[in-house]
């Protein structure tokens, strides 16, 4: 038979070697399990949605802590590691990273999540509990993804990124990774949770997506080949500096081509494309023009 | 979490708009501010659930949110946010017309050949406030119908109002332009919604939705009165007095998207996924005239663009456990980008109000189609070594056929090796090497101009004459390049107590043709992180990040007559005329934060410090031996441009007695910048354009709130 994606007795398959039998759960269920493990941390589970047995499909409607944790017999009776680990202790390591996240997939297979077999994420080991804490009386993920320390944590470059004079509101509050990211898995570049980057930054910026009949080339094909979303040490997270990131791609006769140095911002003689919105003072529609006689962006 | 609610008021000790500039509070003063969070009571009994909370209530980041629903069988959710941006308050304009869409001129108005010749441009100018404010409404629902299906949508609305700069201008450029900074209004509205079903089964999941998108701008033009105008100007010049002179603003669109997903298991650890989305983006509004007079005689080939682009993305992913050791993945994507918008011949007049052009062929351009198609296959192959140890490699090629640019076909090849090693029990890496190859079929810098003139007027011209851009010009994101990168991690956890990771990054581009353009740019990243936990009643980080991109821009200044020196053939090329300018970034981040548990938990500190100075050098150098020509090649150095941030941010929330918190916040912002293209750059400092003279920000700000949370169910 196929691998199982949806909840049943199946659970502990997936996770352990050998198959499992009703016997080989604990009686008691839950019982059994919190005559040891009776503490708050672990507890704090039966006040989340995970814990309750009248959510159609939870694991306490189930097999309690063994719908996540694999039916665990020798655990039970003679301390033996228990079929799932998902945080390793000294005594018990942690068990796999593809049989821990295979649990969660048993339940969580969904719209957001049908990527993951593909991701970077799941490439690099990354572990569902790396990021989600089960036991816990609130959603983890949704307070920490709002200060952003949660992602932050591992993307040490992209934290530096945000915190450049021009950034999006990442660090403010106002927006967060997964504004952007799917960290469940996307076939987009960067775990895009639209498909291409343009679609993602037009989700937002909608004005700019067009189609305009006077296109600027780079506009429609991707986003970041001007701007860095991350952030920049440039006005509108730009890479580089205008009027340089602009003569990286246009060298025509006269001012484009011109050298821009320190003679053009001097007292009394600045230049037109050095100062100010430099090259945009004029070509203002950089993104693109509706305008019939706009096809230099001015207009 | 409980059910509570938030009373509190807040000050600020600073007049500024970069201090308030996502938080909305931009003057000095108090303010009050609430926020709430209202629940069922926790039932075993019951999956049903419902949850109201309201946060920063009296800002303008308030945001409220709301849902209900059944755990595993349905859910409802309603929200709203806000984002403001307060961009400057320091910019003035002579202009009448408060962001709207005429920008009049103020009675009495005397113009000049050149900003110097305004005369009452001093008593004229009024204060610019920039700023723009998003207010979001989203929501929607889940549906579990049963075990296999699920119904969902989801809904945005979604606008943006306020103002924004825009250079205006009349003339040509590459001519004598004329222009001004003015101030335009900003009033989007995106409305956005999704339908979609889901399918799972023991051994696979299946999305089938529909979205549709649309954008409107309540504005589609603003006219401007030329500040100008003035007789002084030889006739047939192109400044008459009164001259009105208008510029399209962003139409509406509007796009529909159909698109699939699926996962399906192949047995044991094989899983096949992929998705194929079909997407149609449309526009039609109608076009502005050529030009605000003689429009009669300059009758447009259409009405409106009718433009409309297709695209197609979809992708197959494989993914197996070959052995205990040994995962492979393999993935295709595909991206095709379809413009299918009518082309047309249209008139280039350089501005309205102008003397106009005769209809010249060589004045004609025709709308340029870019389009794409992009393959991008992957293997990667990770084996598994013993303990934490991993070695894993992948290979990538991606080939993109463009049309209408300099490049017909790029093909990009790439490949990495990773190693991931735990050497201890208290330790672990990686280390990551990496190489990527464009190639770029041939470089046709006649391309862009062929495609986008009338072919009348191209069928008339040499060889030589086919360029809009120096022929040796190689567009960064088109042209031949060599990526390599190194990166690596070190983490040590020696205790429970204490952890370190360390990161670093070394990514090099060269493009090797490109004697204008960018011919070389290099990143560099390093980062360090120490996590204390002594005790479990605090907590503390401490980090430092170092981050460097070097930047090389080559050009070669070409001037008309009499200066002429022809782009074509290489071999005339004057060597003096060629120029570098260097560009190197260095930002420096250090950071902390301490977390305190105090008084048996009844005081809860966190404290968060960071500081970034981040520099920007530019160095300009020419080849030139015999000139410099002032504005074309000399090769003055720039100062840099630099930003210094220092901030403290200190929260504190103190159990007063059951039911009862008092919570405080601390933020404390120093902010140091200057920049060469703002500072001392005053309205009338240019002769041609008419600025916003604004200034960099300098400021340190204070800002305080206090609030009572009064918990409801213990209160």
């Amino acid at each position: 038979d196929s691998q199982p994606l949806l909840p049943g007795s199946v659970y502990a398959q997936s996770a352990s070697s050998a198959p499992q039998q009703d016997s080989d759960y604990a009686p008691q269920g839950a019982q059994t399990c919190l005559t040891c493990h009776n503490n708050p941390v672990v507890t704090s589970i039966l006040q989340t949605g995970h814990g309750n047995s009248n959510i159609s499909g939870s694991p306490f409607a189930n097999r309690a802590c063994e719908s996540c944790h694999g039916a665990s017999p020798d655990h039970v009776s003679a301390l033996q590691e228990p079929a799932v680990v998902f945080v390793g202790s000294g005594r018990f390591p942690a068990s796999d990273v593809q049989v821990q996240n295979q649990m969660c997939l048993n339940c969580h297979q969904s719209r957001e999540t049908v990527h993951w077999s593909a991701s970077e994420h799941q490439a690099a080991d990354l572990a569902c509990v790396s990021c989600h804490t089960i036991h816990a009386s609130q959603s983890s993920v949704t307070n920490e993804l709002r200060d952003q320390n949660l992602c932050l944590t591992c993307h040490l470059e992209q934290r530096s990124q945000l915190n450049r004079r021009s950034h999006h509101p990442v660090n403010e509050g106002l927006m967060s990774c997964n504004d952007c990211h799917n960290p469940h898995g996307s076939p987009a570049v960067g775990m895009l949770s639209r498909n291409t980057v343009n679609e993602t930054c037009t989700s937002c910026h909608a004005e700019k997506r067009g189609p305009f009949l006077w296109e600027h080339q780079p506009v429609s094909e991707d986003c970041t080949v001007c701007h860095n979303p991350h952030g920049s040490t440039q006005d509108r997270m730009l890479a580089v500096r205008q009027p340089f990131l602009c003569q990286s791609c246009h060298s025509e006769t006269f001012h484009p081509s011109f050298l821009y140095s320190g003679d053009d911002i001097a007292a009394g003689n600045p230049g037109q494309s050095m100062v100010g919105s430099s090259c945009t003072n004029c070509h203002s529609l950089i993104h693109g023009s509706n305008h019939p006689s706009g096809a230099r962006l001015t207009r | 979490q409980s059910t509570s609610i938030e009373l509190g008021a807040g000050a600020s000790s600073e007049d500024s708009y970069r201090f308030g500039q996502y938080s909305g509070i931009t003057s000095r003063g108090g303010f009050m501010l609430g926020g709430f969070n209202l629940q069922n009571s926790p039932d075993p009994d019951s999956a049903a659930y419902w949850q109201v909370t309201g946060q920063e209530i009296g800002l303008e980041t308030g945001r409220v949110a709301a849902g209900f629903g059944e755990r595993g069988s349905y859910s409802v959710q309603l929200n709203f946010d806000q984002i403001p941006r307060y961009r400057f308050n320091d910019g003035s304009t002579p202009f009448n017309g408060g962001g709207g869409v005429n920008q009049t001129l103020p009675a009495g108005w005397e113009g000049g050949t050149s900003t110097s010749g305004f005369a009452v441009l001093q008593d004229s100018l009024k204060q610019v406030n920039i700023d723009t404010r998003r207010q979001r409404y989203t929501g929607g629902f889940k549906w579990r119908i049963d075990q296999a299906w699920e119904l969902m949508s989801e809904f945005r609305h979604e606008t943006k109002q306020g103002n924004e700069t825009l250079g205006a201008i009349f003339g040509s450029t590459g001519g004598n332009p004329r222009g001004s900074v003015v101030v335009r209004p900003i009033d989007y509205q995106t409305d956005e919604a999704t339908v979609g079903l889901s399918y799972s089964s023991r051994s696979g999941q299946y999305n089938l939705s529909y979205s549709a998108m649309l954008f409107s701008n309540e504005d589609q033009a603003l006219r401007f009165e030329n500040p100008f105008n003035n007789e002084e100007w030889a006739a047939g010049a192109g400044f008459d007095a009164g001259g009105v002179g208008q510029i399209s603003l962003e139409p509406d669109n509007r796009s529909h998207q159909l698109a699939f997903s699926g996962v399906q298991s192949l047995g044991g650890t094989t899983r096949l996924s992929g998705n194929l989305v079909i997407m149609r983006l449309e526009q039609d509004d109608n076009f502005l005239p050529y030009s605000n007079v003689l429009a009669d005689e300059y009758p447009l080939p259409r009405t409106d663009l009718n433009g409309r682009v297709d695209s197609l993305t979809g992708s197959l992913n494989f993914s197996t456990r070959v052995s205990r050791q040994t995962t492979l993945r393999l993935r295709y994507n595909y991206r095709e980008r379809d413009n299918r918008t009518p082309q047309n011949n249209y008139q280039r007049i350089a501005g309205d109000a102008e003397p106009q052009q005769p209809l010249l062929s060589e004045g004609t351009r025709v709308n340029r189609l870019y389009d794409l198609q992009q393959h991008r296959y992957s293997a990667d192959l990770t084996y598994r070594l013993a303990g934490r140890n991993r070695l894993s490699g992948g290979l990538e090629w991606e080939t993109t056929d463009r049309s209408m640019v300099d490049v017909a076909k790029t093909d990009e090849t790439s490949g990495y090796l990773k190693w991931d090693f735990a050497p201890s029990a208290t330790s672990n890496g990686w280390l990551k090497l990496s190489r990527a190859e464009r190639d770029a079929s041939r470089y046709d810098t006649t391309q862009p101009f062929i495609s986008g003139h009338n072919p009348d007027y191209v069928a008339t011209l040499m060889g030589n004459e086919l360029f809009e851009n120096d022929p040796l010009l190689r567009r960064y994101h088109l042209s031949d390049r060599d990526r390599d990168e190194l990166s690596g991690s070190l983490n040590f956890f020696p205790s429970d107590l204490v952890g370190l990771s360390l990161l670093a990054k070394l990514s090099n581009n060269d493009y090797p043709d490109a004697r204008v353009g960018i011919s070389e740019s290099e990143n560099g990243n390093f980062a360090a992180d120490l996590s204390l936990t002594p005790q479990a009643s605090w907590k503390a980080s401490l980090y430092y990040n170092f981050d460097r991109f070097d930047n090389t821009n080559r050009g070669y200044t070409r001037l008309g007559f009499p200066f002429n020196t022809p782009f074509y053939p290489a071999a005339l090329r004057n060597p003096d005329l060629n120029w570098k300018v260097e560009t190197r970034d260095r930002v420096h981040s250090l950071g902390g934060g301490v977390d305190w548990e105090l008084l048996q938990g009844r005081l809860q500190l966190s404290l968060d410090a960071s500081y970034t100075d981040a520099q920007t050098e530019t160095s300009p150098a020419s080849g030139n031996g015999f000139l410099p020509i002032p504005g074309a090649t000399t090769d003055d150095p720039l100062p840099d441009v630099r930003t210094e941030i220092s901030s403290i941010s200190l929260h504190g929330r103190y159990q007063l007695q059951p039911g009862r918190q008092l919570a405080v916040r601390y933020y404390f912002e120093d902010y140091n910048s200057a920049d060469w293209a703002i500072d001392g750059i005053d309205v009338d400092s240019l002769a041609n354009v008419l600025l916003p003279g604004t200034r960099s920000f300098n400021y340190s700000g204070h800002l305080l709130f206090v609030s009572l949370i009064f918990d409801l169910a213990n209160f």
